[in-house]
């Protein structure tokens, strides 16, 4: 029979090594899952090129992450990262509008078959991943500053006088926080707002919304704003590792 | 000069010609009612006047201003308002949404026409926090009307409002109709159940082939041997 303290031991264990890392790695997936999603949702368009939109993001953010570092700009106990994310997606939306010019809105005009946009975002994809690895390279790159641990496994030990420690870092705690108020964010545009049920009628009867006034363009150009959105939460990908 | 008027349309999907010199008008607080036989491009005269067929000659006038180039949401802006005969609701929307909708384009408060369309249809103010994909055929249709009403139009074209709904739910809805009528509004609609609706209509067409067979009063074409014996079943 296990004592009450092996099996706390062993949550914690647990917890250290699979719970947390889990709910974080999870919580960075569904950052990503949600942008593709809303793409595919309202659009019905399967973007290819939404990963390395999101890559080209992070990169965004890293550049100007390193800029800010070597002026001597910080956020405190916060990682500078958390500043550049506004420029971050900026650049991306920045891109996507680009990419939206030059080469969606040809086959929109064109009124082209789904999986013709499904091939013409492949290429888009190899583009923006050409762009990405010629910029910055495909290597992991460091810029974390700010406090790494919100406890260390130590801490922990001598906190609570259990045997097993647990850590916590502050990427973790960011990432589950970013994605819930993302989540929250974006549940309230689609409920909420005039532009948010806008795209939702337009994904529900694309015939009626038109009748209505909706006009499409509008759409395609707000959705692009908000699948940007994700875009910077690749960063927390180079950044974990 | 009737406040919408099409005069001699001629035009189809690419193909034949389907509308074959057909006319139509219909007048602000006027009900027009065009019935007819299947093929003979009913919907086709409506699809005319909204914009979304190519026209090969003939002319759409709105309150004298030529409308015959513009594109359908276009139309919209100017005060059309269309119900199509399917699909005319958002199914995952709520009923108040799907209102909120037609009133899109709208940039004023449009509070009051809302509690307008609630008190023309009570049913949905009842359920306006469902989705309107799951409500009976004609509670849906009564959706399909009110978020047309919600762009304030001067003109409502139905599509077969009351395909597939009940006797007594049709009836209903050809009373609301009448409501729509008495704002002053010019309704135009297309209508299988050619008796009922030439019952409440101020004006009917009969098309055959894409062109007017019968034109008159709804109470003259009733009353017409000849459309009696052809299109109404004795």
């Amino acid at each position: 029979m296990p004592e009450f303290v092996d099996i706390l031991n062993a949550i914690v264990l647990f917890s250290n090594f699979v719970l947390v890392p889990a709910i974080s790695y999870g919580a960075q997936l569904a950052l990503g899952a949600l942008g593709i999603t809303l793409v595919y949702g309202i659009l019905r368009f399967s973007n290819f090129a939404h990963g390395d939109l999101m890559a080209f993001g992070t990169m965004t953010v890293i550049l100007v992450t390193w800029g800010f570092q070597s002026i001597g700009i910080s956020f405190g106990p916060l990682p500078t990262a958390l500043l550049a994310l506004p420029f971050g997606i900026m650049g991306a939306i920045a891109l996507s509008l680009m990419f939206d010019k030059t080469v969606y809105k040809f086959y929109r005009a064109k009124k082209s078959a789904p999986v013709i946009f499904v091939i013409v975002s492949t290429g888009v994809m190899f583009m923006t991943n050409a762009i990405v690895r010629f910029i910055i390279g495909p290597s992991d790159q460091r810029f974390m500053d700010g406090t790494k641990f919100i406890f260390r496994p130590r801490e922990f030990k001598e906190f609570t006088g259990l045997s097993e420690g647990l850590a916590l870092k502050s990427t973790q705690v960011l990432t589950l926080t970013v994605t819930i108020m993302c989540v929250a964010a974006l549940f309230y545009f689609l409920q909420k707002t005039r532009t948010g049920k806008a795209m939702r009628a337009f994904s529900d009867n694309k015939d009626l919304a038109l009748l209505s006034g909706i006009n499409p363009d509008r759409v395609v150009s707000y959705h692009l704003d908000s699948c940007c959105r994700p875009s910077h939460h690749r960063w927390h990908f180079v950044w974990l590792r | 000069m009737s406040y919408l008027v099409a005069d001699q349309l001629r035009g189809g999907y690419g193909g034949a010609d389907i509308l074959n010199g057909c006319s139509l008008s219909v007048d602000k607080g006027e009900i027009a009612v065009i019935v007819g036989p299947n093929g003979a491009g009913k919907s086709t005269a409506m699809k005319a006047l909204l914009g979304m067929l190519n026209l090969r000659e003939g002319t759409v006038t709105l309150g004298g201003k030529d409308i015959t180039q513009m594109s359908p949401q276009d139309r919209v802006g100017e005060g059309i308002a269309f119900v199509p005969q399917t699909h005319n609701v958002f199914g995952g929307m709520t009923v108040e949404e799907n209102l909120e909708m037609g009133a899109f384009l709208r940039t004023d408060d449009f509070a009051g026409t809302m509690e307008q369309v609630y008190d023309l249809f009570p049913i949905l103010k009842q359920k306006r926090r469902q989705n309107a994909g799951e409500l009976s055929g004609g509670q849906r249709q009564q959706v399909a009307v009110g978020r047309a009403m919600m762009t304030q139009p001067s003109v409502l074209m139905l599509d077969e409002p009351t395909a597939g709904v009940s006797p007594i739910v049709m009836d209903e809805l050809f009373d609301r109709i009448l409501e729509v009528k008495q704002q002053g509004i010019a309704v135009l609609m297309v209508e299988q159940n050619a008796a009922q609706a030439l019952n409440i209509a101020d004006k009917g067409y009969v098309l055959v082939t894409g062109t007017n067979k019968h034109t008159g009063s709804g109470d003259e074409l009733l009353a017409d041997p000849v459309v009696r014996r052809t299109f109404l079943g004795g």
